[in-house]
């Protein structure tokens, strides 16, 4: 896929929306409203600048220029933190890069192949596969991600 | 105003900017609850409770699963179950798969879309009621 080749093929949570549970995906990913809940994708996330995510986050390369109050990052390859983010939490990664005025609170964890392959594995074991409408998901014992009727 | 709009007939023209709008792509699935101000369009899987106050776009390829509250919609994707309410007009296309209540004010069907379930007609007050626990995300 060349970057942008088409922009049907990258999801997207737009400035004005909310979202609260689970998301999967083997795309790209572009949130600007408010995430709440776990996150796993084989391609790239782009966090805008008024974007809120909270959750767990297992990504391939991440671009980070919003807001994260409560939260983990796993990044199998590279972690942009960008100029203006503001990051409350745990962040694993192979490759860091970080802007002057990225704001980050919370522990920096260097993260090799196999440990992010562990991580990847145990918390989503159907990310990496089409959407095969599959009912046993996974067993998603994390409670408050469950999204439906948890309010 | 014009400046930067993209002639692209995948949404229609009245969203302003292509990243107004949400977009669940082939291949991505979403679990939870989805609340918009904006439109919407989905190729991929969603399952859980669907908030809109614009127009939802359901391409072939999508399944749905779970309820939906919006102003517009127009479906050509499958939905294995929920229901859902309309604000306005609900369309649904030829070779779409539907199995659930419809609630709605206006109501279009093409020939060869298939949809096993029951129709009703619903006032404005009564889809504010049904919609509000989605809606709340929103706040």
């Amino acid at each position: 896929m060349d970057n942008n080749a088409n922009l049907n093929e990258v999801s997207r949570i737009s400035a004005g929306t909310a979202f609260k549970g689970e998301v999967t995906t083997s795309g790209d990913i572009r949130i600007d409203g408010k995430f709440d809940g776990r996150l796993s994708s084989k391609g790239r996330l782009v966090v805008g600048e008024g974007a809120q995510v909270n959750g767990d986050v297992i990504c391939q390369n991440v671009d980070f220029s919003g807001k994260m109050s409560k939260g983990t990052i796993y990044v199998a390859d590279t972690l942009s933190l960008k100029s203006g983010c503001m990051v409350d939490g745990d962040l694993h990664y192979k490759r860091l890069q970080v802007e002057l005025d990225a704001k980050i609170n919370g522990s920096l964890h260097a993260l090799d192949d196999a440990e992010f392959n562990k991580i990847a594995n145990q918390s989503a074991p159907a990310a990496a596969v089409k959407p095969a409408a599959k009912p046993a998901q996974n067993e998603t014992k994390n409670d408050d991600v469950t999204g439906k009727g948890n309010e | 105003m014009s400046l930067g709009k993209e002639t692209n007939n995948v949404m229609p023209n009245n969203s302003s900017n292509m990243n107004d709008v949400n977009r669940i792509a082939y291949g991505a699935e979403f679990k939870g609850d989805l609340a918009t101000a904006n439109d919407m369009r989905i190729d991929g899987d969603f399952d859980g409770r669907l908030y809109c106050e614009g127009r939802l776009v359901v391409g072939q390829k999508a399944t749905i699963k779970g309820d939906i509250f919006c102003t517009d919609v127009d479906f050509s994707g499958t939905m294995t179950g929920g229901n859902i309410y309309t604000r306005e007009t609900l369309s649904l296309k030829g070779g779409c798969s539907v199995h659930g209540d419809l609630f709605f004010q206006r109501f279009q069907v093409e020939l060869d879309a298939k949809f096993t379930g029951s129709c009703k007609v619903l006032d404005e007050g009564e889809f504010a009621k049904v919609s509000a626990p989605v809606a709340a995300l929103l706040k």
